[in-house]
């Protein structure tokens, strides 16, 4: 049995395409950058997936007057990095959603609803959504960001979720997915591999 | 109605000159102070005429001399490499409105420990309380009523602290509580618990200490002018405080005397819970900044506690960096204080009980409810 995973936070803002995520988590536990999260069916829309793209953690003046100050404290550091509130923004991408156990990799058909609760996926979760490789389409057309080290990141994450549950060859199947997609492309081909090879997503 | 400029205009001119002479004025008088305190700084007299000026008229509100001679400048003091407690605590509250859906008061107090070279995380305890609906007080009387759970709070966590280490119980503002004000009239209990916190912290001989930044108070002042027309007639120049003084008196990092206090609520207190109270300098070569510190009379008169105190606190300030101020007691103040998100949803939780319990969910007053149409609409914010 599963253990119960809490939400890490609120969605405050989407399109058809991402949503923006408002997270008060510890710094510690902010989900990584390429990980799936999921958001529950609801108000009549399916279980939407996706993956994080960006992470801010926002400052405020108060944190920024004690940076600028000499000799901050190992308590002071802790106290910040520990106790206070500060709002960490999560963007996350669309690569698919499930309707009726099916799971589609397409954009959802509409955008979540504001202040939905926002899950990470469990091992069981990414691999029945990831089974199948087509929403690595969506995931390598996510512009403004360096596609080949999210594609990297997100594989190698993904890999150890099938490997735990006893899926070796599905990293294989994964970057061969990949070469496909980037077939026309190879500048941006050998830019991924180089990613995909530097993450180690084999070992 | 929007601001009308043009008259402000010319309002504004004048009051740029009078500033200029005001400045003028003040900085006059605070050279003449200055000279008063270093001409009184080498007599062993001064609380003898002190005295005798007070009989005359005991309740006057100013400084006393203490052991140090009052025109001293103590330097900063080297900040001993051992761990040291500092629990501070600071509250906040909901202040009863009748223009609310439902009017109520709460009281929110939050203490921070944090243990001076430890390296530990900064430990935070918030206390909130529901105030009873048949007896909600005044905006005055429940800032007291919140100044009395602050004290309380900080005493109860110091009391259940660990005595190995050396423990400050700070806190913002004034220790000393205002009991002259009408809305105190009648209020024994709530004196009674302020006092009994200042004494278990002094029975578990741990020093309070009240941080006021920028004080606007002038008992130093009122004292040199007792000593300096040997009558407690008022004469000292209006507008004039001890921050004018001392910001000329003390270098950055350094503190003045330790003060006693004279007042009426002063003498009323036990002889080791009377305040006393230092200035020091936080500010910088060239912009000085005083604060003022406020300290029980027992802790005034160890041989440690002031210097022990004033370099705890210029270490916490220095934390802030261009704009000192302590940095525990900024987080006592943020994790004390009630946002208006948390006051509405605190509203909500108390309606959706009240729906819970058969009443029909009440609404704004009329008033309120055109205010917020206003300022939903953005015609004025």
């Amino acid at each position: 049995m599963e253990e119960k995973i809490s939400y890490i936070g609120r969605m405050l803002s989407a399109n058809s395409r991402e949503c923006v995520i408002s997270s008060l988590t510890p710094q510690q536990s902010i989900p990584a950058f390429g990980s799936m999260l999921r958001i529950p069916t609801g108000s009549g829309q399916p279980e939407i997936y996706g993956v994080v793209t960006d992470i801010t953690l926002e400052e405020d003046g108060f944190l920024r007057q004690i940076a600028s100050s000499a000799g901050i404290s190992e308590e002071v550091i802790r106290d910040a990095q520990e106790n206070r509130n500060v709002p960490i923004i999560i963007r996350m991408a669309f690569i698919g959603y499930m309707e009726e156990d099916r799971v589609l990799h397409l954009l959802p058909p509409r955008p979540p609803v504001t202040l939905t609760e926002i899950y990470p996926c469990t091992p069981g979760e990414i691999c029945g959504f990831t089974r199948k490789l087509g929403y690595l389409r969506l995931l390598m057309n996510i512009s403004n960001l360096p596609a080949g080290e999210l594609l990297a990141i997100h594989l190698r994450n993904t890999a150890r979720a099938h490997v735990q549950l006893g899926d070796n060859d599905w990293a294989q199947r994964a970057v061969a997915e990949v070469m496909d997609l980037y077939a026309d492309a190879p500048n941006a081909l050998i830019a991924v591999l180089g990613a995909i090879g530097d993450a180690d997503i084999f070992e | 109605m929007p601001v009308n400029y043009e008259q402000l205009q010319i309002q504004l001119k004048d009051a740029g000159k009078t500033l200029r002479l005001r400045h003028d004025a003040f900085s006059r008088a605070a050279d003449q102070y200055g000279s008063m305190l270093r001409a009184e700084g080498g007599r062993d007299d001064l609380l003898e005429r002190i005295d005798a000026v007070l009989a005359e008229k005991p309740e006057t509100r100013c400084a006393l001399p203490g052991t140090e001679a009052v025109d001293i400048s103590r330097p900063l003091p080297a900040m001993p490499p051992v761990q040291i407690r500092l629990l501070a605590c600071d509250g906040s509250q909901i202040s009863p409105s009748r223009h609310d859906e439902i009017s109520f008061g709460l009281i929110n107090t939050a203490v921070v420990e944090l243990i001076v070279h430890s390296g530990l995380t900064p430990r935070i305890i918030t206390r909130t309380r529901l105030l009873p609906f048949d007896d909600l007080p005044s905006e005055s009387l429940l800032g007291i009523q919140r100044d009395a759970a602050e004290k309380r709070f900080l005493a109860e966590t110091a009391a259940a602290s660990n005595r190995d280490i050396t423990t400050f119980a700070l806190c913002d503002g004034p220790l000393e509580l205002f009991t002259d004000t009408p809305e105190m009239q009648g209020q024994e209990l709530l004196k009674a618990e302020y006092l009994e916190a200042l004494s278990q912290l002094a029975e578990n001989r741990i020093p309070a200490a009240g941080y006021i930044d920028r004080p606007r108070s002038d008992p130093v002042l009122r004292m040199l002018e007792l000593l300096h027309t040997g009558s407690a007639k008022e004469e000292k120049t209006p507008g004039t405080d001890d921050s004018m003084l001392f910001s000329r008196i003390l270098a950055p990092g350094e503190r003045s005397a330790v003060f006693g206090m004279n007042s009426r609520l002063n003498r009323e207190l036990n002889a080791d819970l009377r305040l006393c109270f230092f200035y020091m300098n936080i500010g910088r070569p060239g912009h000085p900044y005083i604060s003022r510190v406020e300290l029980p009379a027992w802790a005034a008169a160890d041989s440690v506690i002031p210097d022990l105190l004033h370099a705890v606190l210029i270490e916490q300030c220095r934390v802030l960096g261009g704009h000192p101020y302590p940095f525990i007691l900024h987080r006592a103040h943020e994790c004390a204080v009630v946002t208006f998100a948390e006051k509405e949803e605190i509203k909500r939780m108390l309606i959706r009980e009240m729906t819970v319990n058969g009443l029909t969910p009440p609404e704004k007053s009329n008033k309120q409810i055109a205010k917020d149409l206003v300022q939903v609409s953005g015609i004025r914010l």
